[in-house]
Protein backbone atom coordinates (compact mmCIF):
# COMPACT_ATOMS: atom_id res chain seq x y z
CA UNK A 1 0.00 0.00 0.00
CA UNK A 2 2.63 2.19 0.39
CA UNK A 3 4.53 2.17 -3.23
CA UNK A 4 2.35 1.69 -6.22
CA UNK A 5 1.12 -2.14 -7.56
CA UNK A 6 0.09 -3.58 -10.12
CA UNK A 7 -4.00 -2.66 -8.75
CA UNK A 8 -2.73 0.02 -6.93
CA UNK A 9 -1.93 3.67 -8.88
CA UNK A 10 0.82 6.06 -7.86
CA UNK A 11 -1.90 8.74 -7.31
CA UNK A 12 -3.41 6.18 -4.89
CA UNK A 13 -0.53 4.35 -2.96
CA UNK A 14 0.22 6.32 0.18
CA UNK A 15 3.86 7.66 -1.23
CA UNK A 16 1.66 8.98 -4.23
CA UNK A 17 -0.80 10.89 -1.56
CA UNK A 18 2.75 11.68 0.74
CA UNK A 19 4.03 13.78 -1.90
CA UNK A 20 0.64 15.89 -1.86
CA UNK A 21 0.22 16.12 1.14
CA UNK A 22 4.17 17.50 1.09
CA UNK A 23 2.92 20.12 -1.74
CA UNK A 24 0.30 21.38 -0.05
CA UNK A 25 1.93 21.67 3.16
CA UNK A 26 3.44 25.24 2.37
CA UNK A 27 3.43 26.42 6.04
CA UNK A 28 2.01 25.46 9.56
CA UNK A 29 -1.86 23.36 8.78
CA UNK A 30 -4.02 22.06 11.30
CA UNK A 31 -5.12 18.76 10.20
CA UNK A 32 -8.28 19.99 8.59
CA UNK A 33 -6.52 22.75 6.81
CA UNK A 34 -4.55 20.74 5.30
CA UNK A 35 -7.18 17.84 4.35
CA UNK A 36 -9.16 21.32 2.43
CA UNK A 37 -5.92 22.18 0.82
CA UNK A 38 -4.75 18.17 -0.30
CA UNK A 39 -8.81 18.22 -1.66
CA UNK A 40 -8.52 21.20 -3.38
CA UNK A 41 -5.45 20.83 -5.20
CA UNK A 42 -6.42 17.35 -6.48
CA UNK A 43 -6.94 17.19 -9.92
CA UNK A 44 -10.92 15.70 -10.66
CA UNK A 45 -9.59 13.16 -12.97
CA UNK A 46 -7.87 11.22 -10.42
CA UNK A 47 -8.78 8.93 -8.25
CA UNK A 48 -11.29 9.65 -5.20
CA UNK A 49 -9.32 10.35 -1.67
CA UNK A 50 -11.13 9.46 1.16
CA UNK A 51 -10.09 10.97 5.17
CA UNK A 52 -8.82 7.75 6.04
CA UNK A 53 -6.47 6.92 3.59
CA UNK A 54 -5.12 10.67 4.04
CA UNK A 55 -4.45 10.27 7.79
CA UNK A 56 -2.96 7.09 6.64
CA UNK A 57 -0.72 8.79 4.16
CA UNK A 58 -0.01 11.48 6.83
CA UNK A 59 0.97 8.98 9.35
CA UNK A 60 3.37 7.36 6.94
CA UNK A 61 4.75 10.98 6.39
CA UNK A 62 5.00 11.08 10.38
CA UNK A 63 6.90 7.94 10.74
CA UNK A 64 9.62 9.00 8.32
CA UNK A 65 9.86 12.14 9.79
CA UNK A 66 9.26 14.02 6.65
CA UNK A 67 6.18 15.65 8.97
CA UNK A 68 6.24 17.07 12.51
CA UNK A 69 3.38 17.48 14.73
CA UNK A 70 3.33 20.45 17.63
CA UNK A 71 0.47 21.58 19.75
CA UNK A 72 -1.99 20.04 16.54
CA UNK A 73 -0.12 22.04 14.08
CA UNK A 74 1.63 20.17 11.00
CA UNK A 75 4.68 21.74 9.92
CA UNK A 76 6.73 20.08 7.41
CA UNK A 77 10.48 18.87 8.44
CA UNK A 78 13.87 19.75 6.71
CA UNK A 79 13.26 22.81 6.16
CA UNK A 80 14.20 25.68 8.14
CA UNK B 1 -35.13 -26.51 -36.57
CA UNK B 2 -31.36 -25.02 -35.44
CA UNK B 3 -28.51 -26.21 -36.67
CA UNK B 4 -25.67 -23.75 -35.97
CA UNK B 5 -23.39 -24.46 -33.46
CA UNK B 6 -23.61 -23.19 -29.87
CA UNK B 7 -21.70 -20.05 -29.39
CA UNK B 8 -19.43 -19.84 -26.65
CA UNK B 9 -21.60 -18.81 -24.21
CA UNK B 10 -23.71 -21.44 -24.64
CA UNK B 11 -20.78 -24.09 -24.77
CA UNK B 12 -19.99 -22.51 -21.05
CA UNK B 13 -23.52 -22.48 -19.72
CA UNK B 14 -23.74 -26.31 -20.91
CA UNK B 15 -20.12 -27.47 -19.34
CA UNK B 16 -20.77 -25.78 -16.49
CA UNK B 17 -24.45 -27.41 -16.37
CA UNK B 18 -22.96 -30.71 -16.81
CA UNK B 19 -20.40 -30.22 -13.99
CA UNK B 20 -23.26 -29.44 -11.85
CA UNK B 21 -25.37 -31.79 -12.27
CA UNK B 22 -25.76 -35.68 -11.33
CA UNK B 23 -27.65 -38.80 -10.76
CA UNK B 24 -30.90 -38.05 -11.05
CA UNK B 25 -30.74 -34.50 -11.67
CA UNK B 26 -28.68 -35.26 -14.72
CA UNK B 27 -30.78 -38.39 -16.06
CA UNK B 28 -33.64 -35.69 -16.19
CA UNK B 29 -31.99 -32.94 -17.65
CA UNK B 30 -30.53 -35.23 -20.66
CA UNK B 31 -34.86 -36.65 -20.88
CA UNK B 32 -35.47 -33.21 -21.03
CA UNK B 33 -33.16 -32.35 -23.98
CA UNK B 34 -34.18 -35.92 -25.46
CA UNK B 35 -38.02 -34.93 -25.30
CA UNK B 36 -37.79 -31.41 -26.72
CA UNK B 37 -35.51 -33.16 -29.70
CA UNK B 38 -37.59 -35.89 -30.12
CA UNK B 39 -40.91 -35.25 -29.04
CA UNK B 40 -43.51 -38.24 -28.08
CA UNK B 41 -40.62 -40.87 -29.84
CA UNK B 42 -38.43 -40.13 -26.67
CA UNK B 43 -39.68 -41.62 -23.69
CA UNK B 44 -38.86 -40.34 -20.32
CA UNK B 45 -38.31 -43.62 -17.88
CA UNK B 46 -38.13 -43.52 -14.29
CA UNK B 47 -38.72 -46.63 -11.99
CA UNK B 48 -41.92 -47.72 -10.18
CA UNK B 49 -41.40 -48.98 -7.09
CA UNK B 50 -39.50 -52.09 -6.81
CA UNK B 51 -40.37 -52.87 -10.82
CA UNK B 52 -37.01 -50.55 -11.10
CA UNK B 53 -36.23 -49.05 -14.43
CA UNK B 54 -34.93 -52.30 -15.71
CA UNK B 55 -31.31 -50.23 -16.55
CA UNK B 56 -33.24 -48.51 -19.02
CA UNK B 57 -32.79 -44.31 -18.54
CA UNK B 58 -35.06 -43.39 -21.32
CA UNK B 59 -36.02 -44.95 -25.02
CA UNK B 60 -36.07 -43.76 -28.21
CA UNK B 61 -38.70 -45.87 -29.79
CA UNK B 62 -37.81 -45.00 -33.96
CA UNK B 63 -34.60 -46.19 -33.71
CA UNK B 64 -34.78 -48.72 -30.43
CA UNK B 65 -32.20 -46.72 -28.52
CA UNK B 66 -31.98 -47.35 -25.19
CA UNK B 67 -30.11 -45.06 -23.05
CA UNK B 68 -28.21 -45.57 -19.74
CA UNK B 69 -27.28 -42.42 -17.75
CA UNK B 70 -23.97 -41.73 -15.28
CA UNK B 71 -23.72 -38.36 -14.11
CA UNK B 72 -20.82 -38.32 -11.53
CA UNK B 73 -20.88 -35.05 -9.51
CA UNK B 74 -18.60 -32.51 -10.79
CA UNK B 75 -18.00 -34.81 -13.49
CA UNK B 76 -15.79 -36.76 -11.18
CA UNK B 77 -14.27 -39.74 -12.69
CA UNK B 78 -12.53 -41.23 -9.92
CA UNK B 79 -15.07 -44.02 -9.58
CA UNK B 80 -13.97 -46.10 -12.40
CA UNK B 81 -14.63 -49.33 -11.10
CA UNK B 82 -18.31 -47.85 -10.19
CA UNK B 83 -18.66 -46.72 -13.75
CA UNK B 84 -17.41 -49.73 -15.45
CA UNK B 85 -19.47 -51.52 -12.58
CA UNK B 86 -22.49 -49.55 -13.19
CA UNK B 87 -21.94 -50.10 -16.99
CA UNK B 88 -22.01 -53.49 -17.44
CA UNK B 89 -25.13 -54.10 -14.35
CA UNK B 90 -27.19 -52.08 -16.30
CA UNK B 91 -26.66 -53.56 -19.55
CA UNK B 92 -27.43 -56.47 -18.26
CA UNK B 93 -30.38 -55.50 -16.55
CA UNK B 94 -32.01 -54.20 -19.48
CA UNK B 95 -30.52 -57.38 -22.00
CA UNK B 96 -32.66 -59.37 -19.49
CA UNK B 97 -35.79 -57.53 -19.21
CA UNK B 98 -35.85 -55.09 -22.76
CA UNK B 99 -34.23 -57.07 -25.47
CA UNK B 100 -36.85 -57.14 -27.47
CA UNK B 101 -37.08 -53.58 -28.09
CA UNK B 102 -33.58 -52.89 -27.62
CA UNK B 103 -31.55 -52.64 -30.81
CA UNK B 104 -28.86 -49.97 -29.74
CA UNK B 105 -27.36 -49.30 -26.12
CA UNK B 106 -25.73 -46.35 -25.54
CA UNK B 107 -24.27 -44.60 -21.86
CA UNK B 108 -25.16 -41.21 -21.27
CA UNK B 109 -22.72 -39.42 -19.25
CA UNK B 110 -21.40 -35.99 -17.65
CA UNK B 111 -17.65 -36.31 -17.70
CA UNK B 112 -16.75 -33.59 -19.13
CA UNK B 113 -13.05 -33.83 -19.15
CA UNK B 114 -13.22 -37.23 -20.78
CA UNK B 115 -14.15 -41.30 -20.00
CA UNK B 116 -11.43 -43.07 -18.82
CA UNK B 117 -10.05 -45.40 -21.15
CA UNK B 118 -11.42 -49.18 -18.87
CA UNK B 119 -14.95 -47.80 -20.37
CA UNK B 120 -13.81 -47.89 -23.98
CA UNK B 121 -12.97 -51.41 -23.04
CA UNK B 122 -15.63 -52.17 -21.23
CA UNK B 123 -18.35 -50.95 -24.01
CA UNK B 124 -16.05 -53.31 -26.45
CA UNK B 125 -16.04 -56.04 -24.52
CA UNK B 126 -19.99 -55.38 -24.47
CA UNK B 127 -20.08 -55.01 -28.09
CA UNK B 128 -18.28 -57.91 -28.34
CA UNK B 129 -20.24 -60.04 -26.19
CA UNK B 130 -23.69 -58.79 -28.07
CA UNK B 131 -23.62 -59.28 -32.26
CA UNK B 132 -26.75 -57.76 -33.22
CA UNK B 133 -26.60 -54.54 -30.44
CA UNK B 134 -24.83 -51.54 -31.20
CA UNK B 135 -22.90 -49.53 -28.43
CA UNK B 136 -22.40 -46.17 -28.15
CA UNK B 137 -21.21 -43.36 -25.60
CA UNK B 138 -23.19 -39.66 -25.29
CA UNK B 139 -21.09 -37.24 -23.59
CA UNK B 140 -20.68 -33.36 -23.83
CA UNK B 141 -20.50 -33.18 -27.61
CA UNK B 142 -23.09 -35.77 -28.04
CA UNK B 143 -25.33 -33.12 -25.58
CA UNK B 144 -24.32 -30.36 -27.34
CA UNK B 145 -24.86 -31.97 -30.59
CA UNK B 146 -28.57 -32.48 -29.66
CA UNK B 147 -29.25 -29.15 -28.40
CA UNK B 148 -28.13 -27.38 -31.71
CA UNK B 149 -30.97 -28.85 -33.27
CA UNK B 150 -33.10 -27.20 -30.99
CA UNK B 151 -35.16 -24.03 -31.50
CA UNK B 152 -33.59 -20.92 -30.05
CA UNK B 153 -36.17 -20.52 -27.43
CA UNK B 154 -35.49 -24.12 -26.58
CA UNK B 155 -32.40 -23.69 -25.87
CA UNK B 156 -32.20 -20.53 -23.42
CA UNK B 157 -34.85 -22.69 -21.50
CA UNK B 158 -32.61 -25.73 -20.99
CA UNK B 159 -29.45 -22.97 -20.72
CA UNK B 160 -30.64 -20.21 -19.14
CA UNK B 161 -30.62 -16.57 -20.95
CA UNK B 162 -27.25 -15.26 -22.52
CA UNK B 163 -25.92 -12.22 -22.58
CA UNK B 164 -26.07 -10.31 -26.40
CA UNK B 165 -24.17 -7.73 -27.98
CA UNK B 166 -25.98 -5.32 -26.67
CA UNK B 167 -25.52 -6.34 -23.38
CA UNK B 168 -22.38 -5.99 -23.55
CA UNK B 169 -22.13 -3.26 -25.33
CA UNK B 170 -23.73 -1.71 -22.05
CA UNK B 171 -22.78 -3.16 -18.98
CA UNK B 172 -24.02 -2.19 -16.09
CA UNK B 173 -21.88 -0.96 -13.24
CA UNK B 174 -24.21 -1.58 -10.50
CA UNK B 175 -23.93 -5.49 -11.46
CA UNK B 176 -20.08 -4.84 -11.44
CA UNK B 177 -20.58 -2.85 -7.92
CA UNK B 178 -22.57 -6.00 -6.76
CA UNK B 179 -20.24 -8.60 -8.15
CA UNK B 180 -17.13 -7.13 -6.44
CA UNK B 181 -19.10 -6.24 -3.11
CA UNK B 182 -20.40 -10.32 -2.70
CA UNK B 183 -16.56 -11.50 -3.23
CA UNK B 184 -15.01 -9.65 -1.15
CA UNK B 185 -17.83 -9.79 1.66
CA UNK B 186 -18.15 -13.55 0.97
CA UNK B 187 -14.52 -14.39 1.76
CA UNK B 188 -12.18 -13.42 4.19
CA UNK B 189 -9.24 -11.11 2.80
CA UNK B 190 -6.44 -10.26 4.57
CA UNK B 191 -3.62 -7.95 3.79
CA UNK B 192 -3.51 -8.62 -0.45
CA UNK B 193 -0.08 -9.70 -1.39
CA UNK B 194 0.79 -7.71 -4.42
CA UNK B 195 1.59 -9.89 -7.73
CA UNK B 196 4.41 -8.51 -10.01
CA UNK B 197 4.01 -6.27 -12.75
CA UNK B 198 5.13 -8.56 -16.05
CA UNK B 199 4.16 -7.82 -19.34
CA UNK B 200 1.38 -9.60 -21.08
CA UNK B 201 2.68 -12.56 -23.32
CA UNK B 202 0.39 -11.89 -26.93
CA UNK B 203 0.36 -15.35 -26.92
CA UNK B 204 -1.25 -16.23 -23.16
CA UNK B 205 -4.74 -17.45 -24.18
CA UNK B 206 -3.23 -20.26 -26.73
CA UNK B 207 -0.16 -21.08 -24.00
CA UNK B 208 -2.44 -21.88 -21.20
CA UNK B 209 -4.71 -24.45 -23.51
CA UNK B 210 -8.20 -22.50 -22.72
CA UNK B 211 -10.66 -24.19 -25.32
CA UNK B 212 -11.87 -22.34 -27.80
CA UNK B 213 -15.08 -20.60 -25.91
CA UNK B 214 -13.13 -19.94 -23.01
CA UNK B 215 -11.03 -17.80 -25.30
CA UNK B 216 -13.59 -16.12 -27.07
CA UNK B 217 -15.55 -14.87 -23.16
CA UNK B 218 -11.83 -13.47 -22.72
CA UNK B 219 -11.75 -11.65 -25.68
CA UNK B 220 -15.60 -10.60 -25.32
CA UNK B 221 -15.10 -10.00 -21.82
CA UNK B 222 -12.12 -7.85 -23.02
CA UNK B 223 -14.29 -5.11 -24.26
CA UNK B 224 -15.07 -3.83 -20.97
CA UNK B 225 -12.13 -5.15 -18.95
CA UNK B 226 -11.32 -1.09 -19.13
CA UNK B 227 -14.18 -0.34 -16.92
CA UNK B 228 -13.17 -3.08 -14.34
CA UNK B 229 -9.87 -1.52 -13.50
CA UNK B 230 -11.63 2.20 -14.06
CA UNK B 231 -13.98 0.72 -11.16
CA UNK B 232 -11.10 -0.48 -8.91
CA UNK B 233 -9.10 3.01 -9.98
CA UNK B 234 -12.23 5.39 -8.45
CA UNK B 235 -13.38 2.79 -5.58
CA UNK B 236 -13.35 5.06 -2.36
CA UNK B 237 -11.43 1.39 -0.99
CA UNK B 238 -7.44 1.93 -2.92
CA UNK B 239 -6.32 -1.79 -2.01
CA UNK B 240 -9.90 -3.24 -3.50
CA UNK B 241 -8.54 -3.70 -6.61
CA UNK B 242 -5.14 -5.34 -4.61
CA UNK B 243 -7.61 -7.39 -2.92
CA UNK B 244 -10.13 -8.96 -5.18
CA UNK B 245 -6.67 -9.80 -7.42
CA UNK B 246 -4.89 -11.04 -4.24
CA UNK B 247 -7.99 -13.59 -3.96
CA UNK B 248 -7.67 -15.01 -7.18
CA UNK B 249 -4.51 -15.57 -7.54
CA UNK B 250 -4.71 -17.91 -4.23
CA UNK B 251 -8.10 -19.07 -5.58
CA UNK B 252 -6.08 -19.96 -9.44
CA UNK B 253 -3.04 -21.11 -7.47
CA UNK B 254 -5.26 -23.51 -5.20
CA UNK B 255 -7.17 -25.09 -8.11
CA UNK B 256 -3.60 -25.57 -10.21
CA UNK B 257 -2.29 -27.32 -7.34
CA UNK B 258 -4.96 -29.66 -7.83
CA UNK B 259 -3.75 -30.71 -11.11
CA UNK B 260 -7.01 -29.74 -12.95
CA UNK B 261 -7.29 -28.81 -16.14
CA UNK B 262 -7.65 -25.37 -17.64
CA UNK B 263 -10.67 -25.53 -18.57
CA UNK B 264 -12.00 -26.95 -15.12
CA UNK B 265 -10.02 -24.22 -13.69
CA UNK B 266 -11.78 -21.52 -15.35
CA UNK B 267 -15.13 -23.36 -15.09
CA UNK B 268 -14.65 -22.96 -11.36
CA UNK B 269 -13.29 -19.41 -11.24
CA UNK B 270 -16.34 -17.96 -13.58
CA UNK B 271 -19.00 -20.01 -11.35
CA UNK B 272 -17.40 -18.38 -8.48
CA UNK B 273 -17.60 -14.71 -9.96
CA UNK B 274 -20.95 -15.07 -11.88
CA UNK B 275 -22.30 -17.61 -9.48
CA UNK B 276 -24.31 -21.51 -9.90
CA UNK B 277 -27.07 -22.10 -12.18
CA UNK B 278 -28.89 -19.70 -14.50
CA UNK B 279 -27.13 -16.39 -14.36
CA UNK B 280 -28.59 -13.20 -15.79
CA UNK B 281 -27.21 -11.39 -18.78
CA UNK B 282 -26.00 -8.33 -16.86
CA UNK B 283 -24.18 -10.41 -14.46
CA UNK B 284 -22.60 -12.76 -16.92
CA UNK B 285 -21.38 -9.59 -19.01
CA UNK B 286 -20.09 -8.49 -15.45
CA UNK B 287 -18.26 -11.49 -14.58
CA UNK B 288 -16.42 -11.64 -18.12
CA UNK B 289 -15.39 -8.33 -18.00
CA UNK B 290 -14.04 -9.14 -14.25
CA UNK B 291 -12.54 -12.28 -15.57
CA UNK B 292 -10.68 -10.88 -18.00
CA UNK B 293 -9.45 -8.19 -16.59
CA UNK B 294 -7.99 -10.70 -14.52
CA UNK B 295 -6.59 -12.56 -16.90
CA UNK B 296 -5.06 -9.43 -18.64
CA UNK B 297 -3.55 -8.64 -15.72
CA UNK B 298 -2.03 -11.53 -14.94
CA UNK B 299 -3.61 -12.20 -11.94
CA UNK B 300 -4.67 -15.43 -13.01
CA UNK B 301 -3.13 -18.38 -15.08
CA UNK B 302 0.43 -18.31 -16.23
CA UNK B 303 2.51 -15.84 -17.90
CA UNK B 304 3.44 -18.59 -21.15
CA UNK B 305 4.09 -17.69 -24.46
CA UNK B 306 3.09 -20.62 -26.81
CA UNK B 307 5.04 -23.77 -26.89
CA UNK B 308 6.90 -22.83 -23.51
CA UNK B 309 7.03 -25.26 -21.15
CA UNK B 310 5.25 -24.90 -17.96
Amino acid sequence: MILPAKHLKQDRALLGVGSEILAALTGEYTVSELWEAVQQRRPQAVSPLSFDWFVLALSFLYAIDAVGLEKGILTKRGES
Amino acid sequence: MNTSPLNYQYKIALELKLRRVSGDAFQDFFSTVMGKLHGDDFVRVRPFGQKGDKGCDGYLQSCGQLFACYGALNGDKGKVDYLIGKMGEDFAKARKNLSRIMKEWHMVHNLVGGLPVEAINKLDELRKANAGITFGFVGLEGIERRITQLDSVVVAELLGPQATNKDAQEMQPAELQALINGIVSGVAVGAPASGSIAQVPSDKLDANDLPNHWHQMIEHGWKNAYYVAEYFDRHHEPLIGERIASLFRERYQYLRAQALSAEAIMDNLYEFVAGIGSVPPARQVAAQALLAHLFESCDIFENLTAGAET
